[in-house]
């Protein structure tokens, strides 16, 4: 029962992060398409706006990570 | 009949909309700088007409009876005109948002009576209240048909259901348009009650009064109390559209609200407004 629990308590970890960066990224990519049609020079900061909520869910998949190491 | 012509739904996101007009609200100056004032209208229907295109189809519904409020310049301008004017008209329609049945009625050989029946029944697949437009046009002219079109207009987008924004501007437009029918029969000194629209933030009873007594300066005072803004009798509509625009201005503050493009299609109107006096 304790191993389903932690199995569970990863997938959590990993899936509602990845829902969360999904959704900001969604967001900020139609704001920054929007922004890069009047204004092209503005890429390199979009881009840079869109890879921020990426940390979300590499951080997600490194406590699912260290959550999964602990059945053992 | 439909009012607005049938453009097709890209399903661009909201957010790359208010993205992209956040971005062009400081160039729409620039675009109308020198123009002639053919030109300065003319770059206003692209601009609105560019941004409806842009819409998906739910901000379309958000946006289309402010849309509607605009064209009911271009149809009273063109049935005006319909007496040979063809080239203004056709310029008119060039960029309108009006659909092709309608632009033909008001472009075509049809004669000025078939016209304000085809707007009366394209109105009157958004509300019954719009009947009655032809006969109000034989008794009372142009002046009339218009007025009566505008009112009703008014009085039943306030009662739809209307996004907050929306409805707020609707409301302050109400407000200063009722306001300054006021203001204009005591200057002009008119006897008769003038025609107030329903649906403002200002009782009628309150109108009716200042009416009554002639009463300039209560309309200053009035004005005053709604804008914060202190008058005199020469500026009563700049500071009630000066309203408007604070109104729009902070709406505008949210940068996910549709209160950015809100603000940005009444910024280029006051803005052509003003490009116009100049010229």
């Amino acid at each position: 029962m304790e191993k389903v629990l932690i199995a569970l308590a990863a997938a959590l970890a990993i899936g509602l992060t990845a829902i969360a960066t999904a959704w900001a990224q969604s967001r900020i990519g139609s704001a920054g398409a929007g922004t890069l049609a009047e204004k092209p020079e503005l890429s390199g900061t979009i881009i840079i706006l869109l890879a921020i909520p990426e940390t979300m869910v590499i951080l997600g998949f490194v406590v699912a990570t260290m959550i999964l190491l602990m059945i053992k | 009949m439909e009012i607005f012509e049938r453009i097709e739904d890209r399903g661009y996101p909201t957010d790359y909309l208010l993205s992209r007009v956040r971005s062009r609200r400081v160039l729409y100056k620039n675009f109308i700088a020198g123009e002639s004032p053919v030109e300065i209208w003319r770059h206003l229907l692209k601009e609105y007409r560019w941004i409806y295109i842009q819409m998906n189809g739910a901000l379309r519904n958000i946006f289309r009876r402010f849309f509607i409020y605009f064209e009911l310049r271009t149809i009273f301008i063109c049935l005006r005109y319909k007496k040979g004017e063809y080239e203004k008209i056709e310029e008119l329609l060039r960029f309108s948002l009006l659909s092709d049945d309608i632009k033909e009625l008001l472009m075509g050989d049809s004669d000025i009576m078939t016209a304000i029946g085809g707007v009366e029944g394209a109105f009157l697949s958004i509300s019954d209240r719009f009947g009655g437009l032809k006969e109000i046009f034989m008794k009372d002219g142009f002046r009339g048909f218009e007025q009566e079109l505008t009112d009703v207009y008014f009085e039943n987008t306030i009662d739809s259901k209307l996004h907050h924004a929306i409805k707020d501007f609707f409301t302050y437009v109400i407000d200063s348009r009722n306001i300054i029918a006021v203001y204009k029969h005591i200057r002009w000194q008119m006897h008769d009650y003038p025609s107030f629209i329903n649906g403002g933030s200002v009782k009628e009873a309150r109108l009716r009064r200042i009416f009554e007594r002639q009463d300039i300066s209560g309309i200053t005072t009035l004005v005053q109390k709604l804008t914060g803004i202190i008058t005199d009798a020469g500026n009563i509509e700049n500071s009630l559209l000066k309203r408007t625009t604070r109104f729009l201005r902070e709406t505008a503050r949210d940068p996910l609200c549709i209160g950015v493009i809100l603000d940005h299609l009444w910024r280029c109107h006051m803005e052509t407004i003003e490009a116009e006096l100049i010229h």
